[in-house]
This record gives C-alpha cells, sequence and structure tokens, in this order.
C-alpha cells in the first residue's frame, strides 16, 4: 500500500509494513491454528477474541501514554512536531480503544447474556474513550491552532490519568470482566498453556507493529497537511489578497488569521 | 447465532474498522498531495521546491 511512502524515510517505512503485516499473518496463524480452545467457562472457542482484545486495549494504553508524553513536550517546548505526535497518537488510540468497546460486548453477549454492564472496567473504559474523542473534536472545531494546541495538550495529559484507572479497575473494585492478566492467576503461574502464550504474545506483537507503522504513516500527513498550511499562506501573501475571515477552512498548524507572516507555529518545527 | 458466527464478527469487525482506517488516511493523503502539486504549480515550482524562473 502506497500510504505516505515517498521521502528519505520510505524504505523504512516500507519495512515497517512489511514487518507489521507479516507479525499479522502469524498472528493469525498461531490464533486460529496452534491456540487451542478454550474451556466453556471462557467462552469456548468465542475466547479467540482475547487475542484480539487485549492486544487492541495494550496499544491503546501506547497510545495515549505518547499523548501524554507528547504533551508535556508540547508544553515546555512549544514545538509543532511534538503536536503533531499527540494529535496522531490520540487518533490511533481511539481507533483501538474503539476496537477494544466493540470486540469486549461482542464477547460478552453470549457469554454474559449481555452486551454492556456498567462496572467498573467497562465504564472507565467508556470514559476514556469519550475524553480522547472529546479531544479530537476539540482539535477538530479549533480555529486557532496555536491556542487548541496547548489546550489539547491539557486535556491529553489529564485525560491519561484514566489509563491506570482503566487498567487496575478490576483490582481495585468487583466487576464481571475477567480479573487480573490472562498469562498470569493469582498464584503466580500461567492460566494460558504454551500454545496459546506464543498466540497472545505474536498478537501483541503484532498489533504494537502494526500501531508504530500507523503512527509512522499518521504523523507523516500531519507534516503534509502543515506544508499545504504553509504554501497556501504564503500563497495568499504573495497574490496580496488578504485571507479573510472564515473563507477558507483553517488547518492543522495554521494560526487563524494569518495574513502578515508565515504562520509561527508552523516555524517552531 | 452460533460461537464462530460471534467469533467470525469479532474479527470482522478489527480488521473491517483497520482497513477503513487506512482507506481514510489514503485519501486524505491523495488529497493533500493533490492540493500541493496544485500550491507548487501556482507558485512556479516543481514538487521538490525548486523554483522554475532564472
Amino acid at each position: 500500500m502506497a500510504i505516505a511512502s515517498g521521502g528519505r524515510s520510505g524504505a523504512a517505512f516500507r519495512y515497517l509494513a512489511v514487518a507489521a503485516w507479516a507479525s499479522v499473518a502469524v498472528a493469525l496463524g498461531l490464533i486460529f491454528f496452534v491456540a487451542r480452545e478454550a474451556v466453556d467457562a471462557m467462552g469456548g472457542q468465542l475466547q479467540r477474541i482475547f487475542y484480539v482484545h487485549v492486544p487492541a486495549a495494550w496499544v491503546a494504553y501506547i497510545a495515549f501514554a505518547i499523548v501524554f508524553i507528547a504533551s508535556i513536550a508540547y508544553l515546555r517546548t512549544g514545538a509543532r512536531r511534538w503536536d503533531l505526535l499527540a494529535h496522531a497518537s490520540a487518533e490511533l488510540g481511539v481507533v483501538f480503544c474503539s476496537l477494544v468497546l466493540i470486540t469486549g460486548p461482542i464477547w460478552a453477549r453470549p457469554v454474559w447474556g449481555t452486551w454492556w454492564q456498567w462496572d467498573a472496567r467497562l465504564t472507565s473504559a467508556l470514559v476514556l474513550w469519550l475524553t480522547y474523542v472529546g479531544y479530537l473534536l476539540l482539535r477538530g472545531l479549533a480555529t486557532d491552532p496555536r491556542r487548541v494546541g496547548r489546550l489539547a495538550a491539557v486535556l491529553g495529559i489529564v485525560g491519561f490519568v484514566d489509563v491506570p484507572i482503566v487498567h487496575f479497575s478490576v483490582l481495585w473494585w468487583r466487576t464481571l470482566h475477567p480479573s487480573g492478566p490472562a498469562v498470569g492467576n493469582a498464584s503466580g503461574g500461567s492460566t494460558l498453556g504454551a500454545p496459546e502464550l506464543v498466540a497472545f504474545f505474536s498478537a501483541l506483537v503484532a498489533f504494537t507493529l502494526l500501531f508504530a507503522w500507523l503512527l509512522a504513516v499518521r504523523v507523516r500527513l500531519g507534516g503534509l497537511a502543515d506544508r499545504v498550511t504553509e504554501l497556501e499562506i504564503a500563497h495568499e501573501m504573495r497574490a496580496g489578497a488578504p485571507v479573510a475571515a472564515g473563507s477558507r477552512s483553517p488547518r492543522p498548524g495554521e494560526v487563524a488569521g494569518a495574513t502578515t507572516g508565515a504562520s509561527p507555529h508552523l516555524a517552531e518545527r | 447465532m452460533s460461537d464462530i458466527a460471534w467469533l467470525f464478527v469479532a474479527f470482522a469487525v478489527v480488521w473491517v474498522a483497520i482497513g477503513g482506517y487506512l482507506l481514510t488516511i489514503g485519501s486524505r493523503q491523495r488529497r493533500l498531495e493533490a492540493r500541493l502539486r496544485d500550491l507548487d504549480a501556482r507558485s512556479g515550482r516543481d514538487p521538490h521546491g525548486r523554483s522554475a524562473s532564472p
């Protein structure tokens, strides 16, 4: 797939893409042909949903951790690249968190007999998803990206507080959600056999590589959008036509109403 | 619905969602690249940023 594959780092993108999709293929093979069917109490065949549900949650945690770190870096330095990274990672975090919130109920419906329970794990995960959907809406509706970059960074930092709450909710409160990591039980041993552990960790690696590739692609897309905005502003200045407020939709990295110079926001990169 | 059907739905949702996201990114990239080519052409530069004027 020729997504954002040009430029000097094009080869690295392609290698990462090949590694990601190859590991996905290996993980799917292991999940369906190596991992054994779970006992009925865990849902039998349905337990295989766990091999995509947990890695998707893991990747969402990584994505929101990157938003947290990049947001702190952006507030400290004001460098646009951190803002781009935070935005890209938040978008991917929402995608993978959505997968968690969809695959969970698909498992729960036949096993629990209900799609949803307002228990601690499910509710805190929904709050996490809503927080970062709000983050993306805030950025999407912004007319002043410099100001919204700071506001979004604060939201990205505060929102991350929910990640440990989601993770430890099964230990802190009584929940219907299976408690603790499935790779270990209370006595420290694994509840999974060797084939299942191999399938599980291969799925974790596959989702992590897929996320890394998607993040690289998405960050490059943000850089491309900034370059377009820069050229649009330069073109309008050269043409001598002041940019009328509201005449052109603001784009990432653009300072609203900028008519007198290249965006300082972009110059910070 | 059988367990296998639920399993199929779950895996289908995951890969359709990831595929859909990739298509969205690809579409955004193509739109931006077209806009970039248009702006470069209007400012008399080639896509690599070199000025066409002597």
